[in-house]
């Protein structure tokens, strides 16, 4: 479970947490049944305080992509691939709007924009023969990207 | 904003994100008079059971002396300290057993090896864990034949962080203690309060320049300027009251909005950009977007750059030069 | 499982250090001066005795009584005593105030009370023992020196050291005990040097300048002292005593006063806080017996 934040970027860090565990559930990283890091293992391991991680770990249970058995600790939901959480959404959501706002600067034209995002689908998705590809922001699987 | 700590061994125990419910220390009204030099001018500070307290300030402001108030080793001129529901300076012992304090460079007996220094702190305190000295002493590599007058720097500042966390105490004082760590040690430092912490329901007070570093483990934070507290909040309240903001118009021409104070301002060919201290922090969810006409983008700042930006305003305000 | 039994069981048998046991480890040293010190002393003394009375064969016999550096043990001795009282003391709190270790004594959950007895007890334990170790040396130099003086090629001329380095050594050691029990009025003395030092000590952050300040002021007490008795009661001198035991329970208690005082010990205001509790404390005490005088007389 590999998780790097960054406090300074502006997003929160346990939205952080939230958005990378997200991603690793939804790319196969993380798999059904996996434990998650304690509280306190991944506090100490990030060095951040630890009510951070509890917050991330409560956003991430209440999203459904895991849940914490009494106990035992932290796993990963058995999540239905073809339902798109809240938290991937709004994470494809908010780079579509830094996208969106840097096109207003530079004048695209609605047409314009969309133009070019079709171009750079295509692009993407023909290179693509096997396997999952992470690019960081976006997860692409052989069957597109969801 | 409540939460609870679960974690592996399954102790949840409720923690306040940033509630006003349990106040750990309470100062109202500090005053600390050095002869004609006042350190302290009227400071009032509240922090909530269960935080990670940020404390910053100039080199100088008075955040030691502070700590040394809340310590019980200075008493104020004017003013009320409270800790742990006890007066610092009439229930000395009883706060000083129930707190664990680790300053810059703590003079301890260079004489005796660290199994003597050890076994003589023991004994002082009511709440001594042995099994926690061991496993700490032994996670640290101290070794127990050593005197304590040839220990490295690191492992001074660790043998510091045994003394005061096997008692299991409530409250954490940190006074600058990783300046002059390498990283490495820092780090390992670091992961050990943190590791302190995971769900005991201690607080943790720490002043310090690594403000990155703090950005990281605080969730409060107390800026301390000219005798006072300038500002006292959750850190992510902070974060969304604090920004910076490009501004649509001409340079030099900062526009009014939501009735808040400007920090300060800085043009790059035809954008501006100013720092701006909201009087209502922004929601959660909409920090990047900002619908206030006038203002093209609200960008979050670092602590380092809200730290600095308050700063350099107060300089300002004092009629003082302003070194950015 | 580690929940059944109590937290510390498993090493219980880990003992704690106390107070005293850090308070005597820390003053070991004082041990090594006074033999030292008694061994400085003795010789300069030989020395001076030597140069001022024309050789180490003039006179040098407690036995026969004559007058020498030596054979006043009382001299020697007493000087002796009053430094190891004045080095003791200035080594209770000088030190950890110099190296600042008493800032990390204060961090820890002890009172600052309590901390005062234990170092006061240690340190009068720690002169006990000096005092008797030194005296001890002493007596052993002394005997050596007498049983030495075979050595010297004049030996044969003089009959009287003959006749010291004939005696037995219980012989000269029972002279030398006497002479030292007798002669002793000034133990108490020595004592009333202590307590100059248990207040300068609070003070002053480096033992060395302690130890000095508390000799001279102790030699300026003692002279003016010496001075006034024998101005105002020239018959009863004695009367000495009584100031000296006062002044000495003042220093005691104004020392304890500064220490135990709050912030005090840590700033600069433990030298004005001295004049404010003697205004304030020995006020009242004088105020109270005066008022006394006048209820029970006038």
């Amino acid at each position: 479970m590999f998780i790097h934040i960054d406090p300074q970027n502006g997003t929160p860090i346990w939205q952080q947490i939230v958005q990378q565990v997200t991603r690793q559930v939804m790319s196969g990283s993380l798999n059904v049944g996996d434990r998650l890091l304690t509280v306190r293992e991944l506090a100490s391991e990030l060095r951040i305080n630890p009510n951070t991680v509890a917050r991330a770990y409560m956003d991430l249970e209440r999203d459904g992509i895991v849940e914490t058995r009494r106990g035992a600790g932290t796993f990963v939901c058995d999540v239905a691939r073809d339902k798109t959480p809240l938290e991937l959404r709004r994470i494809i959501e908010q780079q579509f709007d830094s996208i969106i706002v840097e096109a207003l600067h530079f004048n695209l034209t609605k047409s314009q924009l969309l133009a070019i995002f079709k171009e750079r689908l295509d692009a993407m998705t023909s290179q693509n023969t096997k396997g999952d590809i992470d690019l960081g922001d976006f997860a692409i699987t052989q069957e597109g990207i969801r | 904003m409540d939460g609870a700590i679960i974690d592996g061994s399954s102790n949840i125990s409720d923690t306040a994100f940033g509630s006003h419910g349990d106040m750990v220390i309470s100062g109202k009204g500090i005053v600390k008079r050095f002869g004609r030099t006042i350190a302290l001018n009227g400071l009032n500070i509240n922090v909530p059971r269960g935080s990670v307290y940020a404390l910053l300030g100039r080199n100088g402001v008075g955040k030691s002396t502070l700590i040394q108030l809340l310590m019980g080793m200075l008493e104020p001129t004017e003013g009320t300290v409270s800790v742990l529901g006890l007066d610092p300076i009439r229930d000395d012992v009883a706060v000083k057993q129930l707190l664990g304090y680790i300053p810059e460079r703590m003079p301890m007996y260079e004489w005796m090896t660290v199994d003597e220094l050890l076994s003589f702190v023991s004994g002082v305190y009511k709440n001594w864990s042995f099994i926690d000295e061991e496993r700490l002493s032994q996670k640290f590599h101290l070794k127990r034949d050593q005197k304590v007058g040839a220990l490295s720097r690191g492992s001074r500042a660790l043998l510091s962080l045994v003394i005061a966390m096997a008692h299991q105490p409530e409250l954490v004082l940190l006074d600058e203690c990783t300046s002059g760590m390498d990283a490495i040690a820092r780090r390992e430092f670091e992961r050990s309060v943190i590791d302190a912490l995971s769900g005991s329901g201690r607080t943790v007070l720490f002043a310090g320049h690594q403000i990155d570093e703090m950005e990281r483990i605080s969730d409060w934070v107390g800026i301390i300027s000219s005798g006072r507290m300038l500002l006292e909040m959750p850190l992510d309240q902070l974060k969304r009251t604090i920004v910076s903001v490009k501004l649509d118009t001409k340079p030099g021409l900062p526009a009014p909005f939501l009735g808040g104070k400007v920090l300060t301002t800085r043009t790059y060919g035809k954008d501006t950009y100013a720092s701006v201290w909201l009087s209502e922090p922004l929601e959660e969810g909409q920090e990047t977007v900002c619908k206030i006409p006038g203002i093209l983008e609200v960008i979050p700042l670092s602590l380092e750059e809200i730290f600095v930006a308050t700063m350099t305003w107060e300089d300002n305000k004092d009629g003082h030069a302003a070194s950015g | 499982m580690d929940m059944l039994l109590p937290d510390n069981w498993a090493l219980s048998s880990k003992h704690s250090r106390g107070l005293l046991w850090k308070e005597f480890s820390e003053n070991k040293s004082m041990l090594w001066w006074s033999i030292a010190l008694t061994f400085v002393l003795f010789f300069v003394a030989v020395a001076y005795a030597a140069i001022s009375n024309g050789g180490l064969d003039a006179g040098t016999s407690p036995v026969t009584g004559q007058n020498s550096a030596i054979s006043a043990p009382d001299g020697l001795l007493v000087v002796i005593w009053a430094i190891l009282a004045a080095l003791n003391s200035a080594g209770m709190v000088s030190p950890e105030l110099g190296s600042k270790t008493l800032q990390f004594l204060s961090s820890l959950p002890l009172s600052r009370n309590r901390i005062w007895w234990s170092k006061m007890a240690s340190s009068l334990c720690m002169l006990g023992i000096c005092l008797a170790v030194s005296t001890i040396t002493y007596i052993v130099l002394v005997v050596w020196f007498c049983r030495m003086g075979k050595m010297l090629p004049t030996y044969h001329n003089y009959p009287d050291i003959r006749q010291i380095t004939s005696a037995s050594l219980a012989y000269l050691v029972h002279t030398e005990w006497s002479n030292i029990t007798n002669n002793s009025p000034s133990f108490p003395y020595v004592l009333s040097i202590f307590a100059v030092g248990s207040l300068i000590t609070v003070l002053v952050d480096r033992t060395i300048t302690a130890l000095l300040l508390t000799v001279v002021v102790s030699v300026i007490i003692g002279s003016l002292l010496v001075s006034l008795t024998a101005l105002l009661v020239p018959q009863h001198q004695h009367l000495i005593s009584v100031p000296v035991a006062l002044l000495s329970l003042l220093f005691l208690y104004l020392s304890h006063q500064v220490f135990v005082g709050g912030e005090t010990l840590f700033t600069s205001k433990r030298y004005s806080i001295i004049l404010w509790i003697v205004f304030r404390d020995v006020g009242i005490v004088i105020l109270a017996l005066v008022a006394a005088y006048f209820i029970l007389v006038g």
